[in-house]
């Protein structure tokens, strides 16, 4: 026991020192390790959530681009589908534009050749009746003059002469 | 100048009849300079630290992740560990307090004589004695907690052969002497390091002191470090009996 | 000789022998850490605080020698 005196061992000092590391362990646990563990941990969970977040927001972006993708080639897919048509709408408006102008052709050409069959009756008719006015008139005068061979031709001829 | 050493801290003056210690006195000062510092810690905390916020986080946030890694459990190490790193602190700051320079010189003049007004507390056998209880008797509640009691009385009374009985009785002198080697772990070291640091002063004051002062702050780091692992491990142990014994 | 002299020089012995048996098992403990911390650098964080207790552990029978001498010094 001898030790204990010389190491300077007081009961009361023990109570005193038990108190004073009770007293720290409790305030240094409430006022430090707690606080600081706790900020720790926020602070991780805090990160993890970005990191969470960030993936998703990751995820939307690809998402978004997938659906933009999609959209433009649906636009593209009806714009030519749109220009389709309208090619084939105008090459039909053309086909029928060429068709009837056509047709209006055929008609007009129609009244035309039309009237220049009457233009060539009234002209063949006139021509007929001054023909034969013409070929009275040259068997008047053939039958007028006195026929011999010679002048026969040579009468003839300027008849025809006459007559063309 | 003479060399004179004294296993027990000197007294500075009483008060209501208790004698109050220079090593007493001065854990009662790093006792306070810690609680205040818990209260700026507190205080100060922002979610974006500055540089003295980093340092802590870094220690307290290092300390829990090993304590965690030895006890296996979030749980029990949050419960373990204000009880192990308040030791490991405290022993660690009362220890950098004697390498304030210049201090071994002050002396004091009390009713008892000249005494120095400052000594290495952990030199002081009292305060060792009182963390070592703590924590051995933290570690038998422990035992009894996670065995039962019956079970726990049946480690060291062990009546089904005579060598389980030898065994038994064994256990509980190691559990003693446990108390022995863990507290004088610490006071031995730190007081064989002031010896030998005054030791080294005493023969040649100019740089001879200085290879030992850098092995005593190595000590100084060490065995609070030591102190409050070999806490840990016994707590650890105590919760599964079933691992290797020390 | 006197009973003063005999207890130094019991104490001296005491601490000195008893010194012996922790020295060479530190010294083990340590060389065994850094060969396998040399054989296994990222090991180091796991070994190095196992190390610390393990001379601990080791590190009683020296402590129970000091206390032997402070014993025979002081009691």
């Amino acid at each position: 026991m001898g030790l204990i005196k010389a190491l300077g061992i007081d009961g009361r000092i023990l109570l005193a020192q038990l108190f004073n590391f009770a007293l720290l362990m409790l305030i240094l646990w409430r006022y430090a390790y707690k606080p600081v563990l706790n900020i720790l941990e926020e602070r991780r969970s805090k990160i993890e959530q970005g990191l969470s977040d960030a993936e998703a927001a990751a995820e939307k972006l690809k998402q978004a681009e997938d659906d933009s993708r999609q959209v433009m080639i649906d636009a593209r897919k009806e714009a030519a589908q749109l220009l389709e048509k309208a090619q084939s709408q105008a090459e039909l408006r053309q086909q029928e534009i060429a068709r009837k102008a056509q047709e209006d052709i055929g008609i007009m050409m129609e009244k035309e050749r039309e009237k220049i069959k009457a233009e060539k009756e009234s002209v063949l008719a006139e021509l007929k009746g001054e023909l034969s006015d013409l070929v009275l008139l040259s068997l008047k005068r053939f039958l007028q003059e006195n026929v011999d061979d010679k002048r026969d031709k040579e009468s003839i001829d300027r008849i025809v002469k006459d007559l063309i | 100048m003479n060399l004179d050493i004294s296993l027990s801290p000197e007294i500075l003056f009483n008060i209501f009849g208790i004698p109050i210690s220079n090593a007493f006195f001065w854990s009662w000062v790093v006792t306070l300079f810690l609680l205040v510092g818990a209260f700026l810690i507190k205080r100060n905390l922002k979610m974006h630290p500055g540089k003295f916020q980093n340092i802590i986080e870094m220690l307290v946030g290092g300390a829990f992740d090993f304590v965690e890694s030895m006890m296996g459990d979030k749980k029990r190490a949050l419960r373990v560990f204000p009880l192990v790193f308040t030791m490991f602190f405290f022993i660690f700051f009362c220890n950098l307090l004697t390498f304030i320079p210049g201090q071994a010189a002050v002396t004091i003049k009390t009713a008892g004589g000249v005494v120095p007004l400052f000594r290495a507390i952990i030199s002081d056998y009292s305060i060792v004695f009182v963390m070592t209880m703590v924590s051995v008797i933290v570690t038998q509640i422990v035992a009894v907690a996670s065995m039962g009691p019956l079970r726990y009385v049946g480690k060291f009374f062990n009546f089904t052969s005579p060598l389980n009985f030898f065994l038994g009785l064994m256990d509980l002198v190691g559990e003693l002497a446990k108390v022995m080697s863990l507290s004088f772990r610490l006071f031995g070291n730190i007081f064989a390091g002031e010896v030998l640091g005054a030791v080294m002063l005493f023969l040649f004051p100019f740089f001879l002191p200085l290879p030992f002062a850098l092995l005593g702050l190595l000590t100084a780091v060490v065995q609070p470090f030591v102190f409050s692992v070999l806490t840990l491990v016994f707590i650890s142990m105590a919760i599964q009996p079933e691992e290797a014994e020390a | 000789m006197d009973m003063e002299a005999a207890k130094y020089i019991g104490a001296g012995i005491a601490i000195g022998l008893g010194a012996v048996g922790p020295a060479l098992g530190e010294g083990n403990i340590a060389s065994r850490a850094m060969e396998a911390i040399g054989r296994n650098p990222e090991a180091n964080g796991k070994i190095a605080p196992l190390m610390f207790v393990a001379m601990a552990i080791t590190e009683s029978t020296g402590i129970y020698a000091l206390v032997v001498a402070l014993i025979i010094l002081f009691a």
